[in-house]
């Protein structure tokens, strides 16, 4: 589903070395957390994945295509069965918490009733079934973050990348939202990838953990559950 | 109305409506973008009225031999009109002169037909007022033809200035639909600039180049349409109350194109152009922000 091969990353504007020798494999309905400290690299490994870096040496698959083979026109198309929550949300501003969440949903062109049947269905799924009308600018950091989730899995995505998605949330309810990551992987066979900072929710979900230190995997093992 | 016509209206309306600064800032830029290009366009087509009116009063005079009959006029005056730059060939009888002559000069001149020395004469109409000096001289060369006046040193000068007064007019509009150009692009492109960040999540959720253009060209159309129809109702409020007065004072000296006339060039032209520029000038601000990384 997704493998890395001797991975390296290296950005060029600033030439800071991101990733070094990444050498991993994600099974199809698998669910991993990539762990380590803030600039480790986690958010690197995660963009390579949806094309938003490409990588400096190496070989990036997803989807069983390496990512240098995928033509200009293709990259949408793949993108679409991809679902990002991105650490810093990206919601677009302008739009509301229904239009945000629509929004993958108008790019592939689905149909007015399907949008409006989905669109609720996921907003109730990640708790937001009040914001429908609310603009992201009214929203707290938690409410973004769920209107973000919402967006990446309204498609139904083959893989879900979530950086960072209980960055900006109280214990309780980063555990929510990874049990509501584990239940999209359990009941979509959706391959879920989940970078966070945050190990002792990640230790919690009993998952493959991977560790990331300074652009190298330090360890790659799976989590013990304590609670 | 297909999905996606109906997706990039409403994207529209939400950029539009929820950007009002934006909108307001952008529809202002198009409107003073496109008044110049309008105000140049006023004197372009007056500046064409007048040489068509010039030109349309350039005459030449043929005048025969004393004691030509209405037979030898009516076969000159066919032979003329077979010129194919002639429009028009009028007959003035030595009796009309004469009473010309006199209302011109303010005279009463009691005479008889046979004192009359005025010769008869044939006032001819060009088409193109360059043409004036092949026509007469074709005309010069046909038997029965005395004398020919046409103020040809004159003439020569007045179809030299309108040249160049319409040349200047149009190099004037060119100048003022670049900088039109150059200001609506410029515009565009810090809203877009504004939006790069929108624009590269909507390429991260899966939009295509095409689907996020759309929206943005409409945009565009939109501003241009808007900056031309609020240009075209100020010069036309402006140019009706102006050419009123010039009107009022010159009569004669001045044509101009008549109000509603003027009105409704401008507005097709202005919104055209509008809509142009506002599509061209999205379309290229967008571009360089939908290239995807080492592609």
């Amino acid at each position: 589903m997704i493998a890395f091969r001797r991975v390296h990353l290296i950005y060029p504007a600033d030439k800071v070395h991101a990733l070094r020798d990444i050498n991993l494999e994600f099974n199809k309905g698998e669910i991993s957390f990539i762990v380590g400290p803030t600039g480790c690299g986690k958010s690197s490994l995660l963009k390579l994945l949806y094309l938003d870096v490409m990588p400096s040496r190496g070989k990036v698959t997803v989807l069983g295509r390496d990512t240098y083979s995928f033509k200009e026109h293709e990259i949408p198309h793949l993108r679409r069965k991809i679902g990002v929550v991105f650490q810093d949300f990206r919601l677009l501003p302008q739009k509301t918490v229904f239009e945000n969440v629509a929004y993958p949903l108008d790019v592939i062109g689905a149909s007015r009733f399907e949008i409006n049947r989905r669109v609720p269905q996921v907003l109730d799924l990640v708790g937001l079934a009040d914001k429908i009308d609310t603009l992201p600018s009214s929203l707290s950091k938690g409410q973004e973050q769920r209107v973000v989730i919402a967006r990446a899995i309204v498609n139904d995505p083959l893989i879900l990348l979530a950086d960072e998605p209980t960055g900006n949330l109280d214990p309780e309810t980063s555990w929510d939202i990874i049990k509501l990551l584990l239940s999209i992987q359990t009941t979509r066979g959706t391959t879920v990838l989940v970078a966070s900072h945050d190990m002792a929710t990640v230790e919690r979900s009993n998952k493959r953990i991977i560790r990331i230190e300074n652009g190298e995997v330090t360890s790659d093992r799976i989590g013990v559950a304590s609670a | 109305m297909n999905r996606n016509t109906f997706f990039f209206f409403r994207e529209l309306w939400i950029n539009l409506s929820r950007n009002p600064l934006m909108t307001a800032a952008a529809a202002s830029t198009s409107v003073i973008s496109l008044l110049t290009l309008g105000i140049s366009l006023v004197f372009v087509n007056n500046i064409n009225r007048l040489s068509t009116e010039i030109a349309s009063q350039v005459e030449i005079h043929a005048f025969m031999k004393t004691g030509t009959d209405n037979y030898q006029v009516k076969s000159l005056q066919d032979e003329i009109l077979k010129i194919p730059q002639v429009r028009r060939v009028e007959y003035i009888s030595p009796d009309r002169a004469l009473d010309k002559l006199q209302e011109d000069l303010n005279l009463d001149l009691e005479m008889s037909p046979e004192e009359n020395p005025l010769p008869p004469g044939l006032v001819i109409r060009v088409g193109d007022p360059r043409q004036v000096g092949v026509v007469a001289d074709q005309v010069k060369a046909m038997k029965g033809i005395d004398e020919l006046q046409y103020g040809e040193s004159i003439l020569q000068n007045l179809i030299e200035i309108s040249i160049l007064v319409k040349f200047i007019g149009y190099l004037m509009t060119l100048l003022m639909a670049l900088f039109a150009l150059f200001t609506i692009m410029n515009t565009i492109r810090l809203t877009v600039l504004a939006r790069k960040s929108e624009i590269r999540t909507m390429q991260l959720v899966g939009a295509t180049a095409w689907f996020i253009r759309w929206p943005y060209a409409l945009e565009g159309a939109i501003l241009g349409i808007i900056g031309a129809l609020i240009a075209t109702g100020m010069i036309a409020i402006a140019y009706y109350i102006l050419s009123g007065r010039i009107q009022s004072s010159f009569p004669m000296v001045i044509p101009m194109v008549e109000p509603g006339e003027m009105s409704r060039r401008i507005l097709g032209t202005l919104v055209a152009a509008g809509i142009v520029m506002g599509v061209a000038g999205s379309h290229m601000s967008i571009s360089r922000f939908l290239t995807e990384p080492n592609k």
